[in-house]
């Protein structure tokens, strides 16, 4: 069974450039446009890995980060955020993000992260 | 205008100093080599990336000014920034690298401050066992929470003092650091950020700690002068 990746951004596009790069490794990506939808599917069926935007309208990550604290969650949290600053970076860190990236990213670098986070060497998967 | 390029990071063991060993020791025996190589790993890609984002960037190095934390301003901040480069910090390699290309290096901390805090680790390090150790540092954390706001006050203090009109200055900082909090409004702050590979704080349970441990490596340059 292949791993799970979430995307939870407002700007569609970058879930759809997340599963072109990372359906091609073997992963299994659905996304979200928002917070409150990202935590509906997490509810539903929790992912492996979650990439969370710090910037949303309505339920930012943060807010969702909160949220998803109090379930008990077993997958991995990257955190992305277009305007790396530092005070959503030491939140994030608090609420138990597991990753902080800033965009943009290299695609390499995505993928990278992924494998590493499944503890595939890149390439194999 | 005084510009800050604020980098915040997550120390690696090789700024750790003579805590080191006994940190990877209990670490692997907690979650194994595997785990421990990942986050070696990930903290090596962080200063890749800062590097290369860094190396893009358009600047006179002789209008750079760096700071990083845990460096004493005690006159031989060079020394110390090559002996701990010499032993594997990405970080000071890095900072070396802009002192090389024209950068000026400033002291940033206070000699007393950081002895204060290099006793605290000694005494957190020199408990028995795992439990022993945590229950140390929870005994500690208040007063070391404390002793971090002053270093952070001293530390944006000297920011303040030595960069100047038309000068970018870059602070390496660990996560624990609130430097920005205190600088003056005359400094415009932007932030750079690659990667931050929070897990391996959360594991090996150094998450909202003063970073400190890389000044035992620092403190034994002062001590050996």
């Amino acid at each position: 069974m292949s791993s799970r990746v979430l995307v939870v951004d407002d700007e569609p596009q970058f879930g759809r450039l997340f599963a072109t790069v990372l359906t091609e490794l073997g992963y299994e990506v659905s996304s979200a446009t928002g917070g409150g939808q990202g935590l509906a599917m997490i509810r539903e069926r929790p992912p492996d890995i979650l990439f969370l935007d710090i910037k949303m309208p309505a339920m930012d990550g943060l807010e969702c980060l909160r949220r998803i604290k109090k379930l008990k969650r077993k997958f991995v949290i990257v955190v992305m955020t277009g305007f790396g600053d530092i005070k959503s970076a030491r939140e994030a860190m608090r609420l138990g993000a597991d990753e902080y990236i800033s965009k943009p990213f290299d695609i390499d670098d995505l993928k990278r992260l992924v494998n590493e986070i499944m503890g595939a060497p890149v390439g194999s998967r | 205008m005084r510009l800050l390029i604020y980098v915040p990071v997550i120390h690696s063991e090789a700024d750790m100093g003579t805590v080191a060993e006994t940190h990877k020791k209990e670490f692997t025996a907690a979650f194994g080599v595997c785990v421990w190589n990942d986050h070696i790993k990930a903290v090596d890609e962080m200063w890749e990336g800062i590097r290369a984002r860094l190396g893009k960037m358009d600047v006179d190095h002789g209008k750079i000014r760096v700071y990083q934390d845990g460096l004493p301003l005690c006159g031989r901040e060079l020394d110390i920034v090559r002996d701990v480069a010499s032993q594997g910090s990405q970080n000071h390699q890095l900072v070396l690298s802009l002192v090389e290309r024209g950068a000026c290096l400033e002291g940033t901390e206070d000699v007393h401050l950081l002895l204060e805090e290099y006793r605290y680790i000694q005494a957190i390090a020199n408990e028995v066992g795992p439990a022993e150790k945590c229950s140390k540092a929870k005994s500690l954390s208040k007063a070391r929470k404390l002793l971090l706001r002053r270093r952070d006050r001293f530390i944006a203090c000297r920011i303040d003092q030595t960069l100047k009109e038309g000068e970018t200055g870059i602070l390496f900082a660990g996560m624990a650091h609130e430097i920005d909090k205190y600088l003056p409004k005359g400094i415009d702050v932007s932030y750079l950020i690659f990667r931050l590979p929070f897990s391996k704080l959360h594991q090996s349970g150094r998450l909202g700690e003063t970073p400190g441990p890389e000044n035992s490596q620092q403190l034994k340059g002062i001590a050996r002068s």
